[in-house]
């Protein structure tokens, strides 16, 4: 296994192992379906790695592609959009620097897509600190340490954060005071990556 | 309400089932998954692919419309939901004929979010495709904010017109142009009698009490904007076209295409006692109807209820809309 393809599989573990709290979080405020979509989105990485030939762009474009088939939900979608953007992203650069520009492109892009802010509790509001932190990194390990830390921070933030959007933004403020599911998988990633 | 059903939960694949089985040479599944059709003869080669796609218990909407002079694909949702861009895109690759394809859909935030995914997807594999929104429904947003608008009935024009500037071998730049300009002029207001009852819910998903109505609810049950005690006949028709008239600027001397549709549950019989009055009420504007449209076209479930779309056209719109298609819910010699 590449470093690349390593990273994955301990994304797609993570994942797993995490999909009971993720379930747990989604059903304060959204369907609970995220767990699964979570389990979905694993294997979509690993079905990725399995297909990844070591070209980071159509490695990225593979993965988000076959996240859009395993997790064909909203969520599922934005994850899969995250992956398509940074694939427009990258470049011939060092892994610091993809890494910087494929997250930052993924931001952008699941924004756009989900028609989102930050601060209006969403995976967004754990995927912009650690965006930020990736981009005042100087290699690559502090910069996905920073980026982990960033994200959980994020994550404890939306806890007082009002939701806007989906099935929480309709029941509004019973969803404050826990933390947003969607944002606590970003944080999971990060943390994976940076292990 | 009682329905004739086997699992609630297989409502969308059992229907799905029976259309194929009735149009066996008209329409086929793309990739063995029935919620992605297509013309049976799709790709048609040198012709811009017509797409559409929404959820299901708004029948003939959306598949009902795909054959020749119209769709060429739809993407099938559960009801009420948004197909999954992967279905879309299944429908993409297989209209693709190389000149393109357009993406024509009811403007709802789930049906936008896969569509345009399923587009930035299919650009990714070389496929161009442009889209168009069917915005109708006057009462959903006001003047101003026609961006908001849903998608209701009136996207049959859009249909209309686009699947014929397409059989006529317009480019994709070509079609577009001319299924925004029907856009542009297109505008629907309806009513609601009842609600609706989804199989897998099994309860009505919203009110509408005995003898009352409801101006402008959506076709999923989006509240309205008006709720009253019901009215004749002529005074509904009269305030459905009066929004519109006001909405698309109607002036003596226009010429309008009208399409009169039933929910669901109301008979053609009530359909015709409103066109009488609508085709009246427009006379006295100084509009003249060029073409009519009674009957079913884009329903929610068994719920009561009207819509009246108005078109106006040009000579261009109105050819458009005069050329025959076949379909296996609609045809127009």
């Amino acid at each position: 296994m590449s470093a690349f393809t390593d990273s994955l599989e301990k994304v797609a573990a993570a994942l797993e192992n995490n999909s009971k709290k993720f379930e747990e979080l989604d059903s304060v405020a959204g369907d609970g379906d995220l767990g699964i979509t979570a389990g979905n989105i694993a294997k979509g990485l690993r079905a990725g790695a399995a297909g990844a030939t070591g070209d980071l762009k159509a490695d990225l474009m593979l993965i988000g592609r076959e996240i859009a088939k395993f997790a064909p939900s909203t969520f599922g979608t934005l994850f899969a959009t995250g992956f398509i953007r940074a694939s427009a992203a990258v470049a011939d650069g060092d892994a610091l620097k993809n890494t910087q520009l494929g997250v930052a492109a993924a931001f952008e892009g699941i924004a756009a897509r989900g028609k989102a802010a930050l601060g209006e509790r969403t995976l967004l509001d754990a995927l912009h600190p650690a965006s930020v932190a990736l981009n005042g990194a100087t290699d690559l390990q502090s910069g996905l340490n920073a980026a982990a830390t960033g994200a959980r921070a994020g994550v404890t933030a939306t806890a007082s954060m009002a939701p806007k959007h989906g099935r929480a933004g309709w029941i509004g403020e019973r969803a404050q005071g826990n933390e947003d599911a969607g944002a606590t998988v970003v944080a999971v990633v990060f943390e994976a990556l940076a292990q | 309400m009682q329905k004739i059903l086997n699992v609630p939960t297989e409502f969308v694949n059992e229907m799905l089932e029976g259309i194929l089985e009735a149009y066996p040479t008209q329409l086929k599944a793309v990739g063995g998954d029935n919620h992605a059709l297509v013309r049976a003869d799709a790709p048609v080669s040198g012709k811009v692919g017509i797409t559409t796609g929404g959820g299901s218990g708004h029948l003939p909407l959306f598949l009902g419309y795909v054959g020749k002079g119209m769709l060429d694909g739809v993407a099938v949702g559960d009801v009420f939901q948004s197909p999954t861009a992967e279905q879309m895109l299944a429908v993409t690759q297989q209209v693709n004929s190389g000149a393109g394809v357009l993406y024509i859909y009811g403007n709802y935030g789930g049906d936008v979010f896969n569509f345009d995914f399923a587009a930035e997807l299919a650009a990714a594999e070389g496929i161009r495709v442009e889209t168009v929104l069917g915005a109708d429904d006057v009462a959903s947003a006001p003047k101003g904010e026609e961006g908001r608008r849903r998608g209701i009935a009136g996207i049959f024009f859009l249909y209309k017109v686009a699947g014929a500037a397409a059989a006529k071998g317009l480019s994709l730049d070509e079609v577009v142009a001319v299924t925004k300009k029907a856009a542009a002029q297109t505008r629907t207001m309806g009513l609601a009698l009842s609600p609706v009852t989804l199989p897998a819910v099994g309860h009505p998903t919203f009110e509408v009490k005995p003898g009352e109505m409801e101006i402008g609810m959506g076709i999923h049950g989006e509240p309205g904007i008006r709720k009253s005690a019901l009215e004749t006949a002529d005074q509904i028709t009269e305030e459905l076209l009066t929004a519109i008239k006001n909405d698309l600027d109607l002036k003596s001397g226009d010429k309008v295409c009208v399409l009169m549709n039933s929910l669901g549950a109301t008979p053609p019989e009530e359909l015709y006692i409103m066109f009488r009055h609508a085709k009246k009420t427009l006379k006295g504007y100084g509009v003249d109807v060029a073409r009519a449209y009674v009957g079913e076209f884009a329903t929610s479930l068994e719920m009561a209820g009207a819509s009246i779309s108005v078109i106006r056209v040009d000579d261009e719109l109105l050819n458009y809309i005069n050329t025959p298609v076949h379909t296996p819910f609609f045809t127009q010699a």
